[in-house]
C-alpha cells in the first residue's frame, strides 16, 4: 500500500470555507474532492474555489466526483447527453486522478434531479451499470468508480450490493469509491455484522472513500424507532471512524479519503471546531493504518472468497436474471411515482409495483419505504 | 501547503460573506466572485 491521503471534499458555502480554511492554512489537507456538476450553473464557481482546484491539480491531488449524472437510470434522458457534455468540458479544464458518481438512479422521465435510490441487481442491472461506467470513462478518460449506496429497501439488498458492485466492476474495470457513513446507515438499519458486511464489497478496487455525518429520522416503526438517514449534515459518528479503521485494513489500494459534510449546516463556532476535530481524527486513522498495514495488504487482497456467508441472503435479487432493461425502466417509474405520492403510496408499492417485481417488492420494509418517500419529496426536481 | 496568495482568496471570500451575516451560517451560497462563465446542464 502505499501513501493514502487524508482530504476534503469541497462545498462552496461560506460556513465550509470559514470552517476548513484553518486546515488549509496548517497545510493538512493533503487532497480534494470537487463534486463537478455543482459548478455546471451558468453562476460557475467562486475564484478562490478555481485557484484551490489548481494547486491541488498541479498536485495531482485533485480527485473529480458526480452527483447528477444517475448512472443507474434505465432510461437514457437528454439531461445525460448535456452532462457528458459538460463532463468533457470539465476534463479539458482540470485534470483529474478520477472520477466518482453513485450506485443507484435519481431519474426517471419526468424528474431531472433527485437523491439515488436503490434498484433490484438484477442481471439487465448489470449490463447497465458496466455499459454507463464505460461512457463515462470514455468522456472523462480517467479511471472511475461507483460509490457505495446507503439506502435499502431490505436487508437482501444490503447483503447484495457488494457482489452486485464486484460483478459491475470488474465487468468495466471500475473501481470502487467506498463512502463508510453509507456503509454505517445500512448497518444502524439492518443490525449487520460490519466486518462481514465490509467484506462482502471488492475491497482491492477502493482507491478513494468519503467520511461524514448523517441524522436520524422517525421510522413509524415499532421495533425500529429511528433510521440513519446520510445527510451530511452533522458530526461523524465513533462507529463510522472504527468502521473506517477496519476498512482501511482490507483495502490495500487506497489513495484518498475525503470527509463530506454539506454546505449551510453548520450554524455555530461548535459546528466549525467540531468539524475540524472530525477532519483530525480522520487524518490520524489514515496516517496510522497506511503505516501498519503493509503486512496485511497481501492476505486481504483477493476478497472474491468473502462473500459465500452471505450468498443465500442475496436471492431475492439475482433470482431476476430474465429481467430487461425495459422492465427495470417500469420498475423505476413505477418508484419514483410512489414515492412522490407519499409515504403511504411507498408502503403501498410493495404491492402494487409492476408484476415481475412483485416477488421482491414484497420483501421491501414499510419503515424504509417510507423513509424514501420524505428524501424524494425533498431532494426531487421536476421537468 | 497552499501558496499564500490563495489562503488570502479564501480568506477575502469569507470576509465578504462575513459582511454580508453569513458567515457562519451558510445562509447564502455566494462565497466570492465567480471565476469563470461556464455555463451548463446538472
Amino acid at each position: 500500500m502505499g501513501t493514502t491521503l487524508a482530504g476534503l471534499s469541497l462545498m462552496v458555502e461560506p460556513d465550509f470555507l470559514g470552517a476548513t480554511l484553518p486546515l488549509f492554512e496548517e497545510g493538512v489537507v493533503k487532497c480534494v474532492e470537487w463534486s463537478v456538476d455543482l459548478g455546471w450553473s451558468a453562476r460557475g464557481i467562486p475564484d478562490w474555489l478555481h485557484d484551490l482546484l489548481a494547486e491541488y491539480e498541479a498536485k495531482d491531488a485533485l480527485y473529480a466526483h458526480g452527483v447528477h449524472f444517475s448512472p443507474f437510470s434505465a432510461e437514457w434522458q437528454p439531461e445525460k447527453d448535456s452532462w457528458l457534455a459538460n463532463l468533457s468540458r470539465e476534463r479539458e479544464a482540470r485534470k483529474y486522478r478520477t472520477l466518482s458518481e453513485h450506485v443507484g438512479f435519481s431519474t426517471v422521465p419526468g424528474v431531472r434531479i433527485g437523491a439515488p435510490f436503490p434498484f433490484p441487481f438484477c442481471a439487465a442491472a448489470r449490463e447497465l451499470g458496466v455499459s454507463r461506467l464505460r461512457k463515462l470513462h470514455e468522456v472523462s478518460r480517467v479511471p472511475v468508480a461507483l460509490e457505495n449506496l446507503p439506502l435499502a429497501f431490505c436487508e437482501a439488498d444490503v447483503w447484495a450490493q457488494g457482489p452486485f458492485l464486484r460483478d459491475v466492476l470488474c465487468g468495466a474495470d471500475g473501481l470502487l469509491h467506498l463512502d463508510v457513513h453509507n456503509l454505517h446507515c445500512q448497518l444502524e438499519n439492518f443490525g449487520c455484522d460490519p466486518v462481514a458486511l465490509l467484506e462482502t464489497y471488492p475491497l482491492e478496487r477502493v482507491r478513494t472513500m468519503h467520511v461524514s455525518g448523517g441524522s436520524w429520522a422517525d421510522a413509524r416503526d415499532a421495533r425500529h424507532p429511528h433510521v440513519r438517514q446520510d445527510t451530511h449534515d452533522d458530526d461523524v459518528p465513533k462507529g463510522v471512524f472504527q468502521l473506517l479503521e477496519q476498512a482501511l485494513k482490507r483495502a490495500p489500494n487506497v489513495e484518498a479519503v475525503f470527509l463530506e459534510r454539506l454546505g449551510g449546516t453548520m450554524t455555530s463556532e461548535r459546528d466549525a471546531e467540531q468539524l475540524r476535530a472530525d477532519y483530525t481524527q480522520m487524518a490520524s486513522i489514515v496516517t496510522t493504518s497506511t503505516s501498519t498495514s503493509t503486512s496485511t495488504s497481501t492476505s486481504t487482497s483477493t476478497s472474491t472468497s468473502t462473500s459465500t456467508s452471505t450468498s443465500t441472503s442475496t436471492s431475492t435479487s439475482t433470482s431476476t436474471s430474465t429481467s430487461t432493461l425495459d422492465d427495470l425502466a417500469s420498475y423505476q417509474r413505477s418508484l419514483i411515482d410512489a414515492l412522490l405520492r407519499g409515504e403511504d403510496a411507498a408502503e403501498a408499492f410493495r404491492a402494487a409495483s409492476p408484476p415481475e417485481w412483485r416477488a421482491i417488492t414484497n420483501g421491501y420494509e414499510p419503515r424504509m419505504l417510507r423513509l424514501a418517500a420524505r428524501i424524494a419529496n425533498s431532494y426531487t426536481l421536476k421537468d | 501547503m497552499i501558496p499564500e496568495h490563495v489562503l488570502r482568496k479564501m480568506r477575502a471570500a469569507l470576509l465578504v460573506a462575513g459582511a454580508a451575516g453569513c458567515a457562519r451560517t451558510g445562509a447564502s451560497a455566494d462565497a466570492g466572485p465567480v471565476a469563470d462563465g461556464s455555463t451548463g446542464g446538472a
